[in-house]
């Protein structure tokens, strides 16, 4: 969407860029302002006998502990359950699990007492630290979570060809370059401004108001922008948010905690590593028959966000295929490890990955291309729309993303030239192998749970026609604010520049939902489209009473208000409007239509709509060594019809090299005490320069108004792009294939780092 | 905590130093002490590069990104720092500042100081701008959000209109500061520094710091005294002789790297993955060996080529080969009051060939799983001499001796297979969080028949980035 003819830039770019924009902990300090650090444990699990903090009082400066004991209200944060407490009281049930907060007036000084702080336990059982052992011992979060379509027994008997297997697919820190941190300032009347990097206030509000025992109204939850989120700070920010807000209640002083990094990637959740055992049943050609699924996934400690995150997981993956009879069960896996929670994607990635893999094992057993293999399972009228969970894909748009994707990469000529480049490769005695994987990929958008699909904004034009902006999603980076704002300038006709873009805040839209699943736009857009039409509505009948003519004669343009030959600025407008005690304000609400859901059943219409794409993705390898790299990606997205297409870009690029390194570099390391070895990036290794694709072409869906009347027949863009990573994954497995006859690219395990490459090489 | 008055130059503003504990790092005090908040603190272990700074390179009127987490202001005072707030504002934007803001190279914009301040440095140097030059200088810097690839625009879009700026006015005369408790000396020559070390009984070196600085003290209530290496004249001299290069102790890893790129070509691919260039510009050749970690990044290459460290302590100076330099698990053989004041590096054989491979997860700014060095001489497919050096395969760097014995005398091919199916009697890796101990006798083993492709098919590289 063009604002005046051209695409607006991020709106705090150039804040970004001179170090101008503010984050939380650039926020001036009050003088009184403590700082907290947090008392982590060091044991995986067991019971807590004595906290011992007398080595403070000889330290020279100020110091106070506080714990469990201290909360006034209840030790409890459980976005969906109860039972997960901000602090630990007698039980521990994870390694780095917080017991306790040291305020101090130094963040340094605050976390050198940390280390003062002697905790006494006794360990009482051996910890669960891997999904195997959890599944045996039945340890689990949740009942076990079963979607099931047709008969997959009598299927799986008719099938004249079967397959099993079980792979697993690693976990990710969500790496934000913005440690979690939180600011709580206390005032009169036991009111509580928190200003905290989260992506859900509305959350830290309810959070901060169960420990301390106030209402909700008491509460000013805040954020002007998160230094990276991705999903990291969906619900595990108010922890943070709860420990400020507790150090002030007690101290009646303002309280910030930033984690160190260290701190941060210990006692804060990640994406979920999965196991998965399947057996499936297809025809000779390879069209599936049966699928027989079990999935299991690291919840951690406590549930978190876990079910949700599996019910995701359970609904994509399908991807693109039509399954006949499928019955797949989830098992959110109780362990001691921190506890696991959003990560863009949230669980799409995770079943995408599986239903590709599976895929390509089909193709290995059948020695076709697995291409072949995916053409006749596409969902198409002649296989059947009807997705395991009921809902149908009315408008599937793989074709059009195929042809797109065909053109861009040039994928069949390409698929020759590897050939001929492996072949040569292997005459000449050398160690490359290249391996080239074309992907498409389905994302459902809308929150599996239909409540939290609302939005709310509230718009106010002043009287000099400066229009200002609130709504309930937070700028994280991926360009929200900008968005909504082109949405508001384009009801009133104005340029975006007039718009002004405030702080998130739960005093001016109450009740939000998190950002999250993609949703921010789609829910906060059309809020503000709502919200900005009340108003103009009540423009519009001034101006005509102005004019002396129809509402309908009234139009808004170019900054200006016409009528026949006549017009007013729109700042003269306004201004006319407040003379004759017209509100210039209103709030806007929206709710998603259409959808609904079982839980129970997993049955139901849960996604608006879908959106789609696809990548093609060349990989290189080394078998000497297992090293590898990406040479080439081409993807094409279908973002509806943009609001603004440099954004979606920006979001398609970073979300596929997010993908790259859940992939490929990033591994999560745990010693068998369970404690996190890789907590800082000198030993957890994200995607650098260097590790992007050489050539790297984006391509938006063209003419892909979305079907449903979304703002501006848009479509969400924030996590499907990450799952198109998973072609790399795939053309990484061409690359073993490659490497010598019998090789077994199958058992490839994610991240695909050297070594895990090496290993299935050498197997 | 009465501080003697010191100053330091930020962005062409004389700023005193007061009331500051003596082990604030330069990140730290701009932050807390100044409210100079456009640097970012992302990892405080100098991977991230948020906190990128320049700083003028010990009085040599040049200036280079380091990060600010990893330097103590002791080790600032009288020098001149710029930071994100001197390189432009939003009503007087910087050039790159406006092309990262076309180029939408920001989104969550935590890094994009950072970024900036790397940009700035490369376009500031003489290099000349391509992707090459653009990546390695980004190196020290993590993106989560966008990718890079705008970033990779931004910068190369500003190339032609370069504007080389140097407001670099550094003191540096100072000798002696005392911060909290402590108290930093800076001999500006090794005379100095035997005074220092005839005098005081109890103290630490400190040279670029990268890897002390991640472990220092938080609080430390007792007096301390700690001698900086970084003004020692004769530290940082890089002599080219006719058989051999000899760097200073104090010498940076980037000088380094400068120096030997074209005399010493086999050198540079390990040096340029060595850290970033904010490590670099700090990391000293001496400290990088006295830290002695099994990895040892530049050792096993030095190992190989026969090199000769020069020893300076209280008691005089003394020679000794790199060979007996490693004593265990981080433990060398220099006393409490020694320092490497030189490191000789001997060219080698023109008949010989020289390798020093690295594996990682990730190929920039990645501390290696393995490494192994390699000098060798063929004559007619047989091998007549051999040096083998590996990192990460044992407490310490080390050389291969007996293997390479083994090979010498037999064609390549057999030695090569000899190598890899023997490996195991020679070195016993453990696992670790960068990779299991089967995975590196296999990339070990990888690593042979890579040398073997090289030898046979007469190839200096093999490696996945030549494509």
């Amino acid at each position: 969407m063009n604002n005046f003819n051209k695409i607006p830039i991020h709106d705090s770019s150039l804040r970004h860029s001179t170090g101008q924009a503010v984050y939380i902990d650039d926020m001036p300090e009050q003088e009184n302002l403590l700082h907290a650090a947090p008392i982590l444990s060091k044991i995986a699990c067991g019971k807590i006998i004595n906290i011992n903090s007398d080595k403070l009082n000889n330290l020279p400066f100020f110091t106070k502990v506080i714990t469990a004991k201290d909360i006034p209200g209840e030790n409890e944060i459980g976005p969906i359950k109860n039972g997960e407490p901000v602090l630990a009281d007698d039980y521990i049930s994870y390694l780095g699990q917080p017991i306790g907060i040291v305020l101090a007036e130094t963040h340094q000084e605050a976390i050198y007492a940390t280390s003062l702080v002697e905790i006494e336990t006794e360990i009482t059982t051996k910890p669960i630290l891997n999904l195997d052992d959890a599944f045996k011992q039945k340890s689990f979060l949740e009942n076990p979570m079963i979607l099931e379509k047709g008969n997959v027994e009598s299927d799986m008997a008719k099938s004249n060809y079967k397959l099993s297997g079980d792979f697993e697919i690693g976990g990710q820190d969500h790496f934000y370059l913005e440690t979690h941190v939180a600011m709580t300032l206390p005032g009169e009347n036991e009111e509580y401004v928190v200003w905290s990097s989260t992506q859900h206030p509305t959350e830290v509000q309810h959070g901060v108001g169960k420990v301390l025992n106030i209402p909700s109204a008491k509460i000013d939850s805040k954020v002007r922008r998160l230094g990276g989120g991705f999903g990291g700070k969906e619900s595990q920010a108010t922890i943070f948010a709860a420990m400020s807000a507790l150090g002030a209640h007690i101290t009646l002083r303002p309280v910030k905690i930033r984690l160190n990094r260290d701190h941060d990637m210990t006692a804060s959740g990640k994406r979920h590593n999965f196991k998965v055992y399947f057996n499936i049943g297809f025809t000779a050609a390879g069209k599936i028959l049966a699928l027989d699924i079990k999935l299991l996934s690291n919840g951690g400690n406590v549930l978190d966000l876990s079910g949700p995150v599996m019910t995701r997981a359970l609904t994509h993956l399908d991807n693109c295929y039509f399954i006949k009879s499928l019955k797949a069960v989830g098992y959110v896996c109780k362990t001691n490890t921190v506890s696991n929670t959003a990560f863009r994607g949230f669980g799409g990635p995770q079943g995408m990955l599986t239903i590709e893999n599976i895929l390509f094992s089909v193709s290995q057993y059948l020695n076709k291309p697995v291409d072949e293999i995916r053409e006749i399972n596409y969902y198409s009228r002649l296989n059947g729309l009807k997705t395991p969970y009921g809902q149908i894909v009315k408008n599937p748009r793989i074709e059009k993303v195929l042809s797109e994707i065909y053109k861009l990469s040039d994928y069949k000529k390409r698929i020759r030239d590897i050939k001929q480049f492996n072949l040569n490769q292997k005459i000449n005695n050398l160690p490359f192998r290249k391996g080239i994987a074309l992907m498409p990929a389905k994302f459902g958008i809308s929150f599996n749970k239909p409540s939290l699909n609302q939005g709310g904004a509230l718009v106010h034009v002043y009287s000099d026609g400066s229009i200002r902006l609130n709504h309930g999603g937070t700028e994280m980076g991926q360009g929200l604010f900008i968005k909504v704002a082109q949405v508001v300038a384009e009801c009133f006709k104005v340029p975006v520049e007039q718009i002004h873009i405030t702080s998130t805040n739960t005093a001016e839209v109450p009740n939000t939902s998190a950002t999250a699943a993609s949703s921010g736009s789609d829910l906060n857009g059309m809020a503000a489209w709502n919200a900005s039409n009340i108003i103009k509505n009540r423009m519009i009948d001034h101006a005509a009473k102005l004019f002396k003519k129809n509402k309908k004669d009234i139009v808004f343009n170019d900054g200006r208000i016409i009528c026949g030959n006549k017009s007013l600025s729109f700042s003269e407008l306004a201004f006319s409007c407040w003379e004759s005690r017209i509100s210039l304000s209103s709030t806007g609400y929206y709710k998603t239509p259409k959808i609904f859901w079982d839980q129970n059943k997993l049955k139901g219409h849960p996604y608006f709509y879908f959106t789609w794409g696809a990548a093609v993705s060349e990989a290189l390898l080394d078998i000497n060594t297992g090293e590898s790299r990406i040479l080439r990606a081409d993807i094409v997205q279908d973002c509806g019809n943009s609001l603004n297409e440099n954004i979606d870009i920006g979001q398609i690029e970073g979300g596929f090299i997010q993908g790259l390194g859940w992939l490929t570099c990033e591994e999560l390391c745990f010693s068998q005490e369970g404690k996190l070895l890789t907590t800082g990036p000198s030993t957890y290794k994200l995607p650098g320069s260097r590790d992007i694709p050489k050539a790297f072409k984006v391509k938006l869906l063209e003419n892909a108004d979305n079907e449903e009347k979304t703002i501006f027949r848009s479509k969400a863009v924030g996590e499907p792009p990450l799952l198109l990573a998973i072609s790399h994954f795939l053309a990484l497995k061409e690359a073993i294939k490659a490497s010598s006859e019998g090789s077994k690219p199958e058992m490839l395990n994610s991240p695909a780092t050297p070594s895990e490459i090496l290993r299935v090489l050498r197997y | 905590m009465a501080d003697l008055k010191n100053t330091i130059f930020v962005n062409s503003k004389k700023v005193e130093v007061n009331n500051v504990h003596h082990d604030i790092t330069l990140l730290d005090w701009l932050r807390n002490h100044h409210r100079m908040t456009g640097t970012k603190e992302g990892c405080a272990e100098g991977d991230c590069g948020a906190c990128s700074v320049i700083i003028d390179e010990n009085g040599s009127g040049s200036s280079r990104p380091i990060n600010s987490c990893l330097i103590r202001l002791g080790q600032v005072m009288g020098r001149s720092v710029t930071t994100i707030e001197g390189v432009g504002c939003v009503k007087n934007p910087h050039p790159l500042q406006i092309a990262f803001t076309n180029e939408h190279a920001s989104q969550c914009g935590y890094c994009t100081p950072g970024f900036i301040m790397s940009g700035i440095s490369l376009l500031n140097s003489n290099k000349k701008i391509t992707d090459e030059t653009i990546n390695d200088a980004i190196s020290g810097n993590l993106c989560r959000c966008t990718g890079y690839s705008p970033i990779i625009k931004a910068i190369k879009s500003v190339a032609k209109n370069r504007i080389t700026q140097n407001n670099s006015q550094s003191i540096n005369k100072i000798k002696k500061i005392t911060l909290g408790n402590v108290t930093y000396l800076k001999p500006s020559n090794l005379k100095e520094l035997k005074k220092h070390l005839d005098e005081i009984k109890s103290f630490q070196f400190l040279a670029g710091g990268t890897d002390l600085n991640l472990q220092r003290p938080i609080i430390n209530q007792k007096e301390d005294k700690i001698i900086c290496l970084g003004s020692i004249v004769e530290l940082n001299k890089i002599t080219h002789l006719k058989e051999k290069i000899v760097l200073g102790g104090g010498v940076t890893i980037e000088s380094f790297l400068e120096a030997v790129r074209l005399k010493m070509p086999e050198l540079v691919e390990i040096l340029q993955r060595f850290g970033s260039p904010q490590i670099r510009n700090q990391g000293t050749v001496g400290g990088n060996l006295c830290t002695s970690s099994p990895i040892g990044d530049i050792a096993p290459i030095l190992l190989v080529l026969n090199s000769d460290l020069n020893v300076f302590g209280r008691n005089g100076s003394k020679k000794i080969n790199i060979k007996n330099f490693f004593k265990g698990y981080r433990k060398n053989v220099l006393q409490k009051d020694e320092i490497i004041s030189s490191v000789e590096i001997p060219f080698a054989n023109k008949k010989n060939k020289i390798f020093s491979w690295k594996l990682s997860k990730r190929y920039d700014q990645d501390i290696s799983t393995v490494s192994l060095a390699i000098n060798i001489q063929t004559h007619k497919n047989i091998i007549k001499e051999l040096h083998l050096a590996a990192g990460g395969v044992a407490a310490i760097p080390k050389m291969l001796d007996n293997l390479s014995n083994q090979m010498l005398e037999k064609k390549i091919d057999d030695a090569i297979q000899f190598a890899i199916d023997n490996l195991e009697q020679y070195i016993q890796p453990i696992s670790d969080l960068r990779g299991s101990s089967h995975y590196r006798l296999e990339a070990i083993k990888g690593l042979f028949r890579r040398l073997q492709t090289c030898l046979i098919q007469n190839k200096n590289s093999l490696s996945i980035m030549d494509f």
